[in-house]
């Protein structure tokens, strides 16, 4: 027994896999839309059900996505890829293997930058998903049942460095590679859906070298429960380390309710996936030129769109933060605060409304009626000056103890005399207008 | 006999009204019934009721009718989906599977006006040479039945030279469409790879399968080829390749220089099938084409570039057959398929795949380049099918390496994505079919058609029927 | 004779393409496997540093398709040739999903 628990630092890298959201699956013209399906089993064909003599052909849109996604996190592409067979037998793995992508992916090497520095990512590569698996106990059996909907759905696979250092760290990033993701419009990256899930290989190590051992939790749905379980597996991990034991090499779940990881299998040795190309599917060739077009045409990011709404704008970042959701959004609220700034309309303020939902914004918005829409809020009616005069007389006569403390300078009565005042109008009021004549006649 | 004759003079008939389709798969049927029992050419059957009612359509449409194939009956080997009966690809695992979808190849005959009569039986999965890893009665030589009618479309080649349908659609791996046309006295097409659709083809070996016609002679073979082939966009793997009228220019006149791999005639090759073919060779030589002598090295490590490839893909294939979708389960495999699924699963095991399936994808790149060499000093490849003459039942199946070595000559025709024509070139002693292959460059069907053909005008193998049948 | 084939590996091989194998026929696998197994090693004589591998006969790339929905199969078509499904589900023992 050391006597002095150690320092050891968190070595974790997290494998993410987010669904695209294609309007037909990855190998075939199957729909994708497995989460709404009314019924099981209703979005099959030949290829995706494994059926003897079906045959895969790639989606274009599912592929150039997964580059745009490289592009997007500082990516090299692979000029030269393809597509490998992985061998595993499983009740939701149709054909017993799945097609994904082995030694050439679509994009390795790149990166994203935390507010804790630098996360190194390794590669992205594309795959199809598996049929989803429900528990059942029928007629006192304990049974299986598989539905095939989101069978071959496309999914892309994100995998970092161990470059994560902290709990918080993980669910930054996690966060902020489904803003990228749905941003790009790719992804609706629903973690209650299915469509974003989580994985973290844990460590620890009092130096930053990679320790002999990992553990991996999977099945994590939320960001939340990312950061809890690296939490408590650092923890966990820390103790049987200061003990003079290795963690072992296994895989584990959260249990959200208890608050703990726990055992699910354990990793005597790697599974033999066996993966070769897949000879079904020819490769795939890009050229320098087809990437350079891609990275041209893509969206400048949330960050920077941020700040250049600043910039340009004066839009606060915590409104920026909330509206960028996607690239057409984007597009949409540039031309509209442009257009607001023309006019002499603030953009902020219009940013603020449409958070507000004072103001309605969707896809099919357009500059004018927005900005009129706003106009709209902040109408004022047309006042008579002389009905205006006259009730301010009223409310001054009525209130003279007010009036005298205006007048001995305790000005923050104005506020009172204002309400009074706006009390007696029906209409909507400019309240600056009201606020000097008001001043006016206190001064006399 | 209707089914006797080519599909063009029945073609020609149908259209004088002197023949009916109703008359010709009626003659189908009772073919079948009287010769099936002996051979085990079909696994299943249509029933004759819907069938007839369909030739009776055929016939009321035959004016309009656009292709040659039109009213003519055909079948299918069992590893081809179709709706119409149950598709076991020789399986009891598959026993019963009724298929939702059919084959692109099937469609397309339908399209033609082809009349699908039934399945034919066939070395389960496509593994073996011999049509005796079947779970459906073991296949025999109609011009012996105690001897195989090779394999794997062994029910399709039976079938075809006993005259029970005019034409088959067969699946070639590493032999099977040739090696039973050779020893059943057919003619048969390995396709280049990606010729013809693969889409609803029960798979072997994904970048080795192809897709072909067997019939009785190169000229109904160019017919039916006409109407299967084209770019499918449900098979990535099919060509865009321009595709010609094999028809109009299988006469053509040609002057062809043939190359003979001297790898394929060395002392494995049986002397009784090296006489039969030399032979062939002389006809040639006659007619006046150049004969020259080529070299293939690297066929001494044919058999293994062809396995090691062949074995690894049908190890991943037959992975989906796991019982919960559809079929039996995975455990009433044969011997034959279990070793080759396991032979396969070792080649791209962690450990072995470098030095097994790697290597031989590597020798396969400088194999395809040896090939490309020879076909520079020749237009055509001629060589044997097999080594040996049609051998007894049960001599190969209990040898599994004797069986492997079967597909000496036909297997790397395959691996190098090649196409080969196997068309009869003449009779043991004992009345035993020899064929002989044409082997072309990729895309090069037309040069081996008109090839093929011009020999069968200079002799008649091709018109010889089993005695069985008289 | 020492097989080729070692009893472990064909038990393992067995195993990894999901086959079930009793005492008898490991013996006979085993035999027969490292037959041809010792066919195969043929190949050992030949050495190729460079030479890349052909693993598909193609002469075209990217063949894809574009994002279209096509017609699927019907629930009925589905699951017509499954012989245990429940309320459009195929059905497998639970046991089936929690081995390894």
């Amino acid at each position: 027994m050391t006597d002095s628990p150690k320092n050891y630092q968190l070595i974790c890298g997290l494998e993410v896999h987010a669904e695209l959201k294609t309007k037909s699956k990855m190998f075939c013209g199957c729909k994708n839309d497995p989460f709404h399906a009314p019924k099981p089993n209703l979005y099959t064909c030949p290829t995706c059900l494994g059926m003897p003599g079906g045959l895969p052909v790639p989606n274009k849109k599912a592929i150039e996505w997964t580059i745009k996604l490289g592009l997007a996190l500082n990516c090299k592409i692979n000029l030269f890829s393809k597509f490998d067979r992985k061998h595993y037998f499983y009740p939701d793995l149709p054909k017993g293997y799945q097609i994904s992508q082995y030694d050439i992916p679509f994009c390795y090497d790149g990166y994203m930058d935390t507010s804790e520095g630098r996360v190194g990512i390794t590669r992205i590569h594309l795959e199809e998903d598996t049929g989803k698996l429900l528990h059942k106990t029928i007629k006192n059996e304990k049974v299986s049942l598989v539905d095939f909907n989101r069978g071959g759905v496309p999914l892309v696979e994100v995998v970092t460095e161990p470059d994560i250092k902290t709990a918080a760290q993980a669910a930054e990033y996690g966060r902020k590679l489904r803003k990228i993701i749905r941003y790009l419009d790719i992804g609706n990256c629903d973690m209650q859906k299915g469509g974003m899930r989580l994985e973290a290989n844990i460590s620890l190590n009092e130096t930053s070298d990679l320790p002999e051992y990992k553990v991996e939790v999977k099945n994590i749905n939320s960001f939340k429960y990312m950061e809890q379980a690296i939490n408590y597996e650092m923890k966990r991990q820390a103790v049987l380390l200061n003990d003079d034991k290795i963690p072992t090499q296994e895989t584990r779940g959260w249990d959200a309710n208890k608050q703990v990881t726990f055992s699910q299998r354990t990793k005597e040795s790697a599974e033999d996936y066996r993966y070769f190309p897949d000879p079904d599917i020819p490769p795939l060739q890009f050229t320098k030129e087809q990437i350079e077009s891609w990275k041209k045409d893509l969206p400048s990011l949330p960050e920077q769109v941020i700040s250049d709404w600043k910039e340009e704008f004066n839009i606060e970042e915590r409104y920026s933060q909330l509206l960028i959701d996607n690239v057409q959004a984007k597009a949409l609220l540039g031309s509209i605060f442009a257009a607001a700034q023309k006019e002499n309309v603030k953009p902020n303020d219009i940013a603020k409304e449409i958070i507000n939902k004072n103001i309605r914004f969707d896809k099919d918005s357009k500059s004018q009626e927005v900005i009129a829409a706003y106009q709209q809020l902040h109408q004022t009616d047309d006042l008579d000056s002389s009905v205006l005069t006259k009730t301010i007389g009223q409310v001054l006569a009525a209130n003279q103890d007010a009036v005298t403390k205006y007048q001995a300078g305790k000005t923050q009565v104005i506020g009172f005399l204002l309400g009074q005042v706006a009390q007696k109008l029906p209409q909507k009021l400019d309240m600056s207008l009201v606020r000097s004549e008001l001043l006016k006649a206190l001064e006399n | 006999m209707l089914l006797d004759k080519s599909i063009s003079q029945l073609a020609k008939l149908l259209r004088s009204k002197k023949v009916s389709s109703v008359d010709l798969v009626t003659e189908a049927y009772d073919r079948i019934a009287d010769l099936n029992p002996q051979l085990n050419s079909f696994i299943s059957l249509r029933d004759k009721e819907e069938v007839i009612k369909e030739a009776k359509k055929a016939d009321e449409g035959i004016d309009q009718a656009t292709s040659l194939l039109h009213g003519i009956p055909y079948s299918l080997k069992d590893a081809y989906v179709n709706k119409e009966t149950q598709t076991t690809c020789g399986s009891q695992v598959l026993d019963g599977f009724n298929s939702p979808y059919e084959a692109t190849v099937q469609k397309k005959l339908k399209d033609s006006g082809a009349i699908l009569i039934g399945k034919n039986n066939l070395d389960a999965w496509g593994h073996g040479g011999s049509t005796e890893n079947t779970d459906y009665k073991v296949g025999k030589n109609p011009w012996d039945i105690t001897r195989i009618p090779g394999g794997s479309s062994g029910g399709s080649a039976a079938a075809i030279s006993s005259r029970m349908i005019s034409f088959s659609i067969g699946e070639d791996t590493g032999g099977s469409i040739r090696n039973p046309s050779s020893m059943c006295n057919t003619s048969g097409l390995k396709v280049s790879y990606g010729r013809v659709s693969r889409y609803g083809t029960i798979s072997y070996a994904s970048s080795l399968d192809s897709v072909g016609p067997m019939a009785k002679s190169v000229e109904d073979l160019a017919l039916v080829l006409k109407n299967i082939i084209g770019k499918d966009k449900l098979d990535a793997t099919s060509s865009n390749n321009n595709d010609t009228d094999y028809l109009t220019d299988l006469n053509k006149k040609v002057s062809k220089t043939i190359g003979l791999p001297k790898e394929f005639f060395d002392e494995g090759l049986d002397p009784k099938v090296k006489e039969i073919i030399l032979k062939a060779v002389k006809k040639y030589e006659d007619a006046g084409h150049k004969v020259v002598e080529v070299s293939i090295p690297l066929i001494k490590y044919g058999v293994s570039i062809y396995y090691l490839t062949g074995l690894s893909e049908t190890s991943s294939n037959m992975a989906r057959y796991d019982g919960v979708r559809y079929g039996h389960s995975r455990q009433l495999l044969s011997d034959e398929t279990k070793r080759r699924i396991m032979l396969g699963s070792y080649a791209l095991s962690a450990g072995y795949a470098d030095e097994l399936y790697k290597k031989a994808q590597q020798a396969r790149t400088k194999l395809i380049e040896e090939f490309t060499k020879a076909f520079k000093e020749c237009d055509v490849l001629l060589a044997p099918v097999t080594p040996s003459i049609p051998a007894k039942i049960g001599e190969l199946i209990n040898d599994p390496l004797k069986s492997f070595l079967e597909d000496l000559y036909t297997g790397p025709i395959n691996v190098a994505g090649l196409t080969s024509l196997s068309i009869p070139a003449g009779f043991t002693q004992d009345k035993l079919p020899v064929g002989m292959q044409l082997i072309g460059k990729r895309f090069h069907e037309a040069e081996l058609l008109q090839l093929g053909h011009a020999y069968q005008q200079l002799t008649n193998w091709h018109l010889e029927k089993p005695s069985i049948i008289q | 004779m020492k097989q080729t084939v070692s009893k472990q590996l064909v038990k393992h091989i067995a195993q990894l393409a999901n086959i079930e194998l009793d005492d008898n026929r490991v013996d006979l696998y085993q035999s027969q496997l490292s037959m041809i197994m010792d066919h195969f090693d043929d190949l050992k004589s030949l050495s190729f540093d460079d030479v890349p591998e052909t693993s598909r006969i193609v002469e075209e790339e990217n063949v894809w398709r574009e994002d279209d929905v096509d017609e699927s199969f019907t629930q009925e078509e589905a699951l017509s040739n499954s012989k245990k499904t429940h309320d459009g589900y195929f059905m497998v023992p639970y046991l089936l999903t929690q081995k390894d």
